[in-house]
C-alpha cells in the first residue's frame, strides 16, 4: 500500500454513515464506548460520548470531500473507522505518533472483529487540516492538560508495580513490548496488566464535568 | 519529563488502549460492562442516540451555512429562483425529501410548514442543488 494516499474508495455518503450508525449492534457500541474511555485522558473532551459525537462530525464533514474524516467504506469497517478517528482527534497534537503507532500495531494478535482493517487503515492514515491547525492557545492548553491527566495516572497506580513499570517504560519512549520483555511478563502477564492500565485509565476519566 | 512528553505518554497510553481494545472480545468488553454495574442495552441506545443526533446536527449546520451564503448576496446576485405554484412547489420537495432521507432528518422538526416556510424551504433547496429551477419551469 502507498503511504499517506488512501485507495479510491466508493466515498462514504451521509446516508452510508447513518445507516452504519443505525446497524451499531450493542457490543459495537459497547467497543466505541470503551475506546472512547481509553482515549480521552488529556483531552478536552468532557466525556467518552462527546469524543464519539466529534468522530460522527468529522466523518459527516469527510462526506463533502476536502474536510473531516473519509470513510473508506468498502475497506474498513464503521466501527474500526471510528475507533482509529477518535484516537486521532484525541491525539490531536504536531507530534505523530503514527508511525510508532504503526510499529506496534504490527505482529500484534488481535481478537477484535475489525482489527486486520485498523492496522490496514493505519498505513495510509494520514493528518487532517483541523490537526495542523492549533493554534499556540490551544497547545498550551492541551499541554497543561496532558501533564495533569499524566499525574493523576501516576497517583492513580503508584500502589501497582507492575502497571507502573508499564506507564514507566512508556514516560522513557520503550514499546510496550520492549517493557514486556525487559519485565519478563508472560505474554499472558502482559495482557493482563494491560488491561488494569486501560480499565484504570477509563475509571479515572469517566467524564470531567463538574457537578 | 517535559510537559511535550506528557502528550507524547498519553499518545502512547492510547495505543495501549487500542491494543487492548482490540484484543478483547465482544463477550469480555460485556462482563467488563456488566460487572461495572452498567446496563448495555441503555449505554448502547443511548450512544446510538447520541450518534445519529450529531449526524442530524452536521446536517441542519450545514443548511443552515448554506442558507447563511445565499442571503449574505447582494439581492442583485442572488438569483432567487422563480418558484412554481405552491401545490406544485410542496410535491417537488416531498419528491426530494422521499428520495434523500438526509434531508429529512435535517428538517424533521419541521412536521406542519406555512406556505412561507414552504417557499423558504424551496429556496433552500434550490441553493443547495437538490431541485434544478428548470426542472419546472416552462
Amino acid at each position: 500500500m502507498e503511504s499517506g494516499k488512501p485507495p479510491n474508495d466508493d466515498p462514504a455518503t451521509d446516508d452510508d454513515i447513518r445507516d452504519a450508525i443505525e446497524a451499531l449492534t450493542e457490543d459495537d457500541a459497547l467497543r466505541l464506548r470503551k475506546a472512547a474511555q481509553g482515549f480521552l485522558a488529556g483531552t478536552e473532551y468532557q466525556d467518552p460520548k462527546e469524543l464519539i459525537n466529534e468522530a460522527v462530525l468529522r466523518a459527516m464533514d469527510g462526506t463533502l470531500g476536502s474536510h473531516g474524516r473519509h470513510w473508506p467504506k468498502q475497506r474498513v469497517p464503521f466501527v474500526a473507522f471510528m475507533i482509529m478517528t477518535m484516537m486521532s482527534i484525541a491525539d490531536g497534537s504536531r507530534e505523530s505518533h503514527l508511525m510508532s503507532r504503526t510499529d506496534r500495531l504490527e505482529g500484534l494478535s488481535l481478537k477484535g472483529e475489525g482489527a486486520d482493517h485498523v492496522l490496514d487503515y493505519l498505513g495510509f492514515w494520514t493528518r487532517s487540516v483541523e490537526d495542523e491547525a492549533l493554534d499556540a492557545e490551544e497547545e498550551a492548553a492541551a499541554t497543561a492538560r496532558a501533564k495533569v491527566d499524566a499525574d493523576r495516572i501516576d497517583a492513580l497506580f503508584a500502589g501497582d508495580q507492575e502497571v507502573s513499570w508499564l506507564v514507566m517504560c512508556i514516560k522513557e519512549g520503550k514499546s510496550p513490548a520492549k517493557a514486556r520483555e525487559l519485565a519478563g511478563f508472560t505474554t499472558t502477564e502482559y495482557e493482563t496488566i494491560r488491561k488494569r492500565l486501560r480499565r484504570g485509565v477509563a475509571k479515572l476519566f469517566p467524564g470531567r464535568r463538574s457537578a | 519529563m517535559t510537559e511535550l512528553n506528557h502528550r507524547a505518554e498519553l499518545a502512547a497510553l492510547r495505543v495501549v488502549a487500542l491494543e487492548d481494545i482490540l484484543s478483547t472480545s465482544d463477550a469480555e468488553l460485556r462482563k467488563e460492562a456488566v460487572d461495572d454495574g452498567e446496563d448495555v442495552a441503555a449505554v448502547a441506545a443511548d450512544l446510538k442516540a447520541a450518534m445519529r443526533e450529531a449526524a442530524a446536527a452536521a446536517l441542519r449546520q450545514r443548511l443552515s451555512q448554506a442558507k447563511a451564503r445565499m442571503t449574505a448576496r447582494p439581492a442583485a446576485d442572488l438569483g432567487r429562483p422563480v418558484r412554481p405554484p405552491m401545490e406544485q412547489l410542496k410535491q417537488l420537495i416531498q419528491e426530494v425529501f422521499a428520495s434523500d432521507r438526509s434531508l429529512g432528518l435535517a428538517f424533521r422538526e419541521g412536521k406542519r410548514q406555512s406556505d412561507a416556510d414552504w417557499e423558504s424551504l424551496y429556496d433552500d433547496l434550490v441553493a443547495l442543488g437538490k431541485i434544478q429551477p428548470a426542472s419546472h419551469e416552462d
